[in-house]
């Protein structure tokens, strides 16, 4: 007890073992409680859809839309010059390359001549698109750039995907949300622009920016070769509950 | 500005928690060596009161520091934020808000630790007092 020098009395001890064990008990507690409460948190799901999967899920009158999904892209990558050809399904589109600028006027004046009823979607698409068709008119001219969309045969691919981060005031306000990027990938496989086609609002452009600049890619390849290409991504924000 | 984060998040969260150990293990010292201490043994009020009051300043020192600790935690998390907003331009407020309310928790634990030891702190030096009086009752105040 009345130890003045160096070595530890039975108190000291005692009191540091005890203090110790007090901390480390609040702080499994603290712990237990935080993993308790994750258990029953929203949990969120962040899926990277192609665009042809988005018309099979939006609401269609027809039941013929619903073909496999192979064909799906090609289709709608016409779609998104000219949103107005949407629902004819007859036509077999070899016009995601673009050789000469002629071909596009073309279809344009064909596609205005079936119009199906007007989809709001379609409406809603077409804002930004008319910018992203007035980039591809210009770029026509080079012709080795390939228009095509993640998920088609031919278009690039990821190597290593980075997962978006679901932004935290979002997923806090219950907001979901999609993200239509368009990359310009080139014969390399290097992602040279990122092109925002549909903002999410709410930081979901900048999470799929900020990850979609960590992932890696492959070229996009035509009969064999790799060229370089503008590919379409989208990628959805969804919560869902567990 | 990485080494500041890693500064506020480690540095000054660490040094509180020490600060916290250290302060709960000379409480508890100071009680159990209150409680089996024979005033007998003592010849002098002054050597029992040397006796008694060893190391509770450590204690005051820790209560009385630990909430500006945490509050410079807190200030240099702040600037962080700021720093960030202002290289990176406006982001996403969230992003903002949350690096706001992390530089909170400095305070937080800063005073999660003084409050037990202000505590504590009285708690004793009122046992101090009461077994100085005891000393003084039992000597019949002959030798003060």
């Amino acid at each position: 007890m009345n130890t003045y020098g160096l070595g530890y009395t039975h108190e000291q001890r005692y009191g540091l073992i005890t203090s110790l064990s007090i901390h480390s008990l609040i702080f499994i507690i603290f712990f237990a409680i935080s993993l308790h409460k994750d258990g029953d948190v929203k949990t969120f799901y962040i899926q990277f859809t192609q665009i042809g999967e988005e018309t099979v899920q939006a609401p269609q009158p027809a039941k013929e839309m619903k073909r496999p999904r192979a064909t799906e892209p090609e289709r709608k990558v016409v779609r998104e010059e000219i949103p107005v050809i949407k629902d004819t399904p007859v036509e077999v589109h070899e016009a995601v390359i673009r050789d000469n600028a002629i071909e596009t006027p073309d279809v344009v004046k064909v596609a205005s001549a079936p119009e199906p009823a007007p989809q709001p979607q379609a409406i809603h698409r077409q804002s930004g698109e008319s910018t992203a068709s007035n980039v591809a008119f210009a770029s026509s001219g080079t012709s080795a750039i390939i228009e095509t969309e993640f998920g088609s045969t031919g278009a690039p691919a990821f190597v290593n995907r980075q997962m978006p981060v679901y932004p935290t005031m979002a997923k806090k306000l219950g907001k979901q949300g999609r993200v239509v990027l368009r990359l310009h990938i080139n014969e390399k496989g290097r992602l040279l622009n990122i092109e925002v086609v549909e903002p999410g609002g709410y930081g979901f452009t900048e999470s799929a920016m900020e990850a979609v600049k960590m992932s890696t890619f492959s070229p996009a390849h035509e009969k064999g070769v790799s060229v370089a290409s503008k590919a379409l991504l989208s990628i959805r924000f969804i919560l869902k509950r567990v | 500005m990485e080494w500041l984060h890693a500064a506020v998040d480690y540095g000054i969260i660490g040094l509180l928690i020490c600060m916290s150990i250290i302060a709960v293990a000379l409480a508890l010292e100071r009680h159990l060596v209150y409680k089996n201490i024979r005033l007998g043994d003592f010849e002098d009020k002054k050597s029992l009161e040397i006796e008694l009051t060893k190391k509770l300043h450590i204690i005051a020192t820790i209560g009385s520091n630990a909430p500006y600790i945490g509050l410079l935690g807190t200030v240099l998390g702040i600037m962080l934020t700021f720093y960030t907003i202002g290289k990176e331009g406006m982001i996403d407020t969230s992003k903002i808000m949350t690096g706001l309310a992390l530089a909170l928790k400095a305070t937080a634990i800063g005073l999660v630790v003084a409050i037990p030891s202000i505590v504590f702190y009285n708690f004793l030096l009122r046992k101090v007092k009461v077994l100085i009086a005891q000393w003084e009752i039992g000597n019949g105040r002959k030798r003060i």
